[in-house]
């Protein structure tokens, strides 16, 4: 979209508002997605924080090639991806010696403020798989396209088509009677 | 829970909202991020991406050296009249000459897959003066400036025949220097986007009938964009000056763009 492309291009010319602009428009919608794909608020905080630094850093070389949106998603399920991994790595040590995940950066406060229900919905999350938590959390949260989870899931666009259907499915199941609307 | 729709509209209400002390501290930290990367690398890129592809090379070095051979004084033609005369084509250059406005040095290129838009900037700009001098001139010229289309900026079409008196006007000035800042080539029906880091983008598309449709976007703030479409004929060019926001104090610093296009030879 046209206003992307143009915070893209001042924010890569060095300017702090379309930086800001950018940071205003995406940061909630990426904590979202990483609070419900973690269900780790501090992990997700992290995660989140590291995404725009990188983007940050980065600058100079990247190339908005489709959606800005889409793709500072993708590096925050890629770094969700990484922290179930190590997670499950250490799980498998020793029971004593499983992980609590330290915040690599110390904030006094909280970023992420949540209430009760999304509790219950992120705990329902959990329950379900790697993939169908990715697709049903990046369509219903952040909003993108199924041809946007497809491109990240490296599926077809009727695979993840059909893992959100049965991810809806299972969230149905598990949160019936739990909550009401 | 009756459905799937129940579940979407659950999953909205069950959002998470941000701390905005913290929201404030961690863009303050990636604003100083971004400081430390502004001196490193970029310069070195540049390099890099001109080096490595022959037809870049071969086209910035015909930029540079159209450029030193345009700034002359003019009497009435374009800047590069005398490469460019009489002749029609379906490509269109675009020069911005930012005047007086203080930007850390920028240097960027971009090449296109299908090498129909080459993108070079350079930035290297002046303290400013008077502005008030200018717009006197430009009235005297019948040419006046328009606010509509943002608050923060106005702008004014210079028609081919006052182009060149304005640049002469402007080169007189001891105190402006005027710089290439951004050269945009682009084909008939194919857009081309120019950015510059104090808020103003032209995305412009260039037609066979020599007329150039431009739409031009003025950054204002938390409102975000205002764009307005400007249409220019051949030989025309804008000026633009953000100089609106500050009617009663005189500014010490002033950003003008003079953004003019030029049709050149098919290559």
């Amino acid at each position: 979209m046209l206003e992307d492309r143009i915070l893209v291009w001042r924010f890569k010319n060095g300017s702090k508002e379309a930086l800001a602009g950018i940071y205003e428009k995406y940061r909630d919608d990426l904590l979202r997605i990483a609070a419900s794909l973690l269900n780790h608020n501090s992990a997700a905080e992290d995660i989140v924080h590291d995404v725009f630094i990188s983007f940050v850093r980065n600058r100079s070389s990247f190339v908005l090639k489709s959606s800005l949106k889409a793709y500072l998603a993708t590096g925050v399920v890629n770094r969700c991806r990484s922290f179930y991994t190590q997670k499950e790595r250490n799980s498998t040590i020793e029971n004593e010696q499983i992980e609590t995940f330290e915040s690599g950066h110390q904030r006094p406060e909280q970023w992420i403020i949540t209430n009760e229900q999304t509790q219950i919905l992120n705990d329902a999350l959990q329950l379900l798989p790697d993939e169908q938590r990715e697709v049903v959390v990046l369509h219903t949260q952040g909003n993108l396209r199924f041809r946007q989870i497809a491109n990240l899931q490296a599926v077809s666009t009727k695979t993840a088509q059909s893992r959100y259907r049965y991810g809806i499915e299972k969230l149905r199941t598990l949160l019936n009677g739990k909550v009401s609307l | 829970m009756k459905n799937a729709d129940d579940i979407k509209r659950f999953m909205k209400k069950a959002s998470v909202r941000s701390n905005p002390n913290v929201n404030k501290a961690i863009l303050s930290e990636l604003t100083d991020e971004m400081e430390k990367t502004k001196q490193s690398g970029i310069s070195l890129n540049l390099r890099r991406i001109i080096m490595k592809n022959p037809i870049t090379k071969f086209v910035t070095i015909a930029i540079m050296v159209i450029i030193v051979l345009g700034f002359v004084p003019l009497n009435g033609t374009n800047v590069f009249g005398h490469l460019v005369n009489n002749l029609t084509s379906t490509l269109t250059r675009l020069r911005v000459l930012v005047l007086n406005e203080k930007v850390p040095d920028v240097e960027y290129v971009e090449e296109q897959v299908d090498k129909s838009i080459k993108i070079l900037t350079s930035g290297k700009l002046y303290s400013s003066s008077e502005i008030s001098s200018l717009e006197e001139f430009l009235n005297a010229q019948g040419i006046n400036f328009l606010t509509e289309a943002s608050k923060n900026a106005k702008y004014a079409t210079i028609p081919s025949d006052k182009l060149g008196i304005l640049k002469v006007f402007l080169e007189s000035r001891s105190d402006y220097n005027l710089e290439m800042v951004m050269s945009v080539l682009s084909f008939a029906g194919q857009e081309a986007m120019l950015a510059t880091s104090f808020g103003v983008a032209v995305k412009a598309v260039p037609y066979e009938n020599k007329t150039l449709n431009l739409d031009v976007a003025f950054h204002d703030g938390q409102a975000g964009f205002e764009i307005t479409k400007i249409k220019l004929n051949n030989g025309a060019a804008l000026l633009i000056s953000d100089f609106a926001i500050r009617q009663n104090e005189k500014p010490d610093k002033i950003m003008l763009i003079l953004l003019i296009p030029e049709m050149v030879r098919e290559q």
